[in-house]
């Protein structure tokens, strides 16, 4: 009997088959977004069957089908709750128990002890047994192979070896879980505002997991501030890029008008002030970019500028919707998420990316709109928007 | 084009070394224990390269070691004289201006082998206050005492001679240990002279290639050796002897010793130019560096400008200098020996250091002061 099986990906939908009559453009999408994270590795054959993905090798395809470097880049696709490698094969009873035996060899080749325990899906109702009756058969199988090896756990076994017979029979144990959310681009786009910081990009991550499209804009002051700190926020924006598609990233040369501010801003407004005016251009530009919302990384009561107030201040100058996923977070909880994100590592490299320079001792804390207004009085804010929207370096990352 | 200020950290390799030391590579590169011929020869070009190092520094060929950096040789002397058989006090004797490379082999010392160390602070000058150094020399008896001669970020000169007398007075069978690194073609080094038992030299900093170094330890100092091995260099330091790397040390220091004077003049013009230029540009400038400081050495403070952002310009220009105090609110990053000044107002974050050397020109100099007033004019706050 020839132990013939093609290797696959399974991949399950959760969240987007909710979606009704919306489902297919979700679909379609995540296929795409997966497609184009695998593009370093080829063209696979993508396609969508019920509430189901599948990657398979294309028939016309020699080479090996390289499941664990699918797994690892799919990781970081949202739109879709898990995946699992799977081997596929012919609907045919015999053949089921030569490849249950074939898979099971492979679990327990490393000769230690294993809880396992069979569970059938019998979607076919002509297969000759029925799913009680195979999963006590091949578990009994099982334990007479490895009986020094295998113990059946009907809880929490370590193997949960499944099979499904369907048209085909699909055998496979392991579960890798995802990110879950939307498929990047069914949500619009947002304009993320990028600093070297830690919570910036983290907050870029969470909303590109609810389906948006980023495009991201960072602040520049050199000399105040050195262009390492401009190619940390590069390499922190290709990370993010990892996850949310191409990504344009434009960069603001600010330092004209930090020191238009400086001259004319009283220094404990200088904080508040700056954030106005970063918020401003962004709004501005994304205006232009036709994106609708505006993505930050700030957190309550994090910083003097993340009070209650400040944060009023600085939202009630832009024209659209400012998402802040951070909000609510524990610092701890933002640093456990930037590690595993990837990162943290160079978030905390020490190029300081605002530069402490222009930074009063005791800032404003608590600034009223018409402290704000007050301290921008000498200052012509459009002018100064539309020196930092002449002054943008864009690369596409 | 490049502008090179930062010779204090390392130096360029002139072509001549260059072609000198590309020809002993390809001609002698012998191991020097072979049996045979070609390696007996390599030995003897050893030796004779040695007894020319130990000429130009004034020792005797066999207080001569030769090793991988400075960094081996302060470990050498400091670890070598902790793990010696000798009787100990377990307490060693150092100031606070001194670089890592001991700081943090004492930091060793102290944690893993339960020692006490003693740091004389400096006084404003920059050196050790000789009447603080007498206090303790009263107070404790020490198994070492181990000094910067030169300091690397002021360029200030301890006053070894004096230290020496002191010792001899006080505590005759202290050994004491200097940081020579920044010494060599900058003041005159003679080892018996001088009296002390251990010093320690990079050649990368008088234009040798990185990766060689020097430990001058006297015939009765006794230390055990850092790295076993092999049983080269009297056991002191195992490791293949390289005799391509050691005949072009000699050649560096013979070199250096022939255009000392020379050299030395045309430093001490430099900084009287950038002094002057300074001046003339009415730029807002204080000198750190002390009056009797080396000239090669001069860490000034712009107290209009941060450190690092001017760094961040000059870099722009390509004008390459050194930073004392990273410009951050981490304690760490502040420079230790800049921090004892006292400057007022964090004043140590806006000190840059320029070294200068032979192949500098005023030219540099006055291309220098014009990007620092540039950079002050458009960005000082």
């Amino acid at each position: 009997m020839k132990i013939d099986y093609q290797e696959l990906i399974l991949v399950r939908l959760g969240e987007i088959t909710l979606k009704g009559l919306n489902r297919r453009r979700f679909e379609a999408r995540l296929i795409q977004n997966m497609r184009y994270r695998l593009r370093d590795l080829g063209k696979f054959k993508i396609y969508q069957d019920q509430s189901r993905v599948y990657i398979e090798k294309r028939p016309q395809d020699e080479i090996e089908f390289p499941t664990r470097e699918i797994l690892k880049r799919i990781k970081e696709v949202f739109g879709y709750t898990s995946a699992s490698p799977v081997r596929r094969f012919s609907n045919d009873k015999d053949l089921l128990y030569e490849q249950v035996k074939a898979y099971v060899a492979q679990l327990f080749s490393d000769g230690k002890r294993h809880t396992f325990k069979f569970e059938t899906r019998r979607v076919d109702k002509k297969f000759p047994l029925n799913s009680y009756e195979l999963n006590s058969d091949l578990g009994a199988l099982v334990l007479e192979r490895y009986p020094d090896q295998a113990t059946v756990d009907v809880h929490q076994p370590e193997l949960l070896i499944q099979i499904e017979i369907r048209k085909d029979i699909y055998l496979y144990h392991e579960i890798q879980p995802a990110y879950s959310g939307l498929p990047v681009g069914t949500s619009g786009k947002g304009m993320l505002l990028l600093s070297g910081g830690i919570d910036s990009p983290v907050a870029g991550f969470q909303m590109a997991s609810r389906g948006l499209l980023l495009e991201s804009i960072y602040f520049h002051t050199f000399p105040y501030t050195g262009d390492q700190v401009k190619q940390k926020v590069i390499d922190l924006a290709t990370r993010i890029s990892d996850f949310s598609g191409k990504m344009p990233l434009h960069i603001v040369d600010f330092t004209e008008i930090q020191l238009e501010l400086n001259e004319y801003v009283p220094p404990e407004m200088m904080t508040i002030v700056m954030r106005r005016m970063m918020m401003r251009i962004a709004d501005k530009l994304a205006d232009q970019k036709k994106i609708n919302c505006i993505i930050t990384g700030e957190s309550l009561g994090q910083v003097a500028s993340q009070t209650v107030d400040a944060l009023r201040a600085t939202n009630i100058v832009v024209n659209r919707p400012v998402f802040r996923p951070l909000i609510s977070n524990d610092k701890n909880d933002t640093i456990n998420l930037a590690r595993e994100i990837g990162t943290y590592e160079t978030s905390i490299l020490p190029y300081e990316d605002c530069c402490t320079v222009f930074v009063a001792k005791h800032p404003k804390i608590n600034p009223s709109l018409a402290d704000c207004e007050f301290a921008e009085q000498d200052l012509d804010i459009p002018d100064l928007v539309k020196q930092g929207l002449n002054n943008i370096e864009t690369i596409i990352i | 084009m490049t502008v090179y200020f930062d010779h204090a950290a390392t130096n360029f390799i002139d072509q001549d070394v260059i072609d000198f030391l590309a020809k002993e590579l390809v001609n002698n590169n012998y191991n020097p224990a072979a049996r045979y011929t070609s390696g007996i020869e390599a030995a003897f070009s050893i030796e004779r390269s040695v007894s020319k190092i130990a000429s130009t520094l004034g020792a005797k060929t066999e207080e001569v070691i030769i090793t991988s950096g400075a960094t081996e040789s302060i470990n050498t002397a400091l670890k070598g004289i902790v793990f010696a058989p000798n009787p100990k006090h377990k307490r060693i004797l150092s100031s606070s201006g001194e670089h890592p490379a001991t700081t943090e082999t004492l930091k060793f010392i102290e944690k893993q082998l339960g020692y006490t160390i003693d740091y004389c602070p400096l006084n404003n000058q920059g050196v050790v206050e000789l009447n603080q150094l007498e206090e303790f020399l009263i107070a404790h008896d020490y198994d070492l005492l181990t000094l910067i001669q030169v300091n690397n970020v002021l360029g200030s000169v301890n006053p070894v001679e004096k230290i020496v007398k002191l010792r001899n007075q006080l505590r005759p069978n202290l050994p004491i240990h200097l940081d020579a690194v920044q010494s060599l073609a900058k003041i005159p080094f003679d080892f018996e002279n001088l009296g002390i038992q251990l010093a320690s030299f990079s050649l990368h900093k008088i234009g040798g290639p990185k990766g060689s170094g020097i430990l001058l330890k006297s015939e009765d100092t006794r230390i055990e050796p850092l790295i076993h091995g092999g049983g080269q260099q009297n056991n002191l330091r195992s490791g293949t002897e390289n005799p391509a790397f050691v005949a072009t040390m000699a050649y560096v220091l013979e070199k250096m010793q022939r255009d000392f004077s020379r050299n030395n003049s045309h430093v001490v013009e430099l900084k009287q130019h950038l002094i002057s230029q300074l001046e003339q540009a009415r730029i807002n400038y204080q000198i750190i560096s002390p009056q009797d400081a080396v000239p090669q050495i001069v860490s000034i403070c712009f107290p209009e400008l941060r450190a690092e952002t001017l760094l961040n310009i000059l870099n722009k220009e390509q004008i390459e200098v050194s930073i004392g105090s990273a410009c951050s609110s981490k304690k760490s990053e502040r420079n230790q020996v800049l921090k004892q000044l006292n400057l007022l107002n964090n004043l140590d974050q806006y000190v840059i250091r320029i070294s200068l050397d032979k192949n500098n020109t005023k030219t540099e100099i006055n291309n220098l002061v014009k990007n620092v007033k540039i950079a002050l004019d458009k960005y000082a706050v």
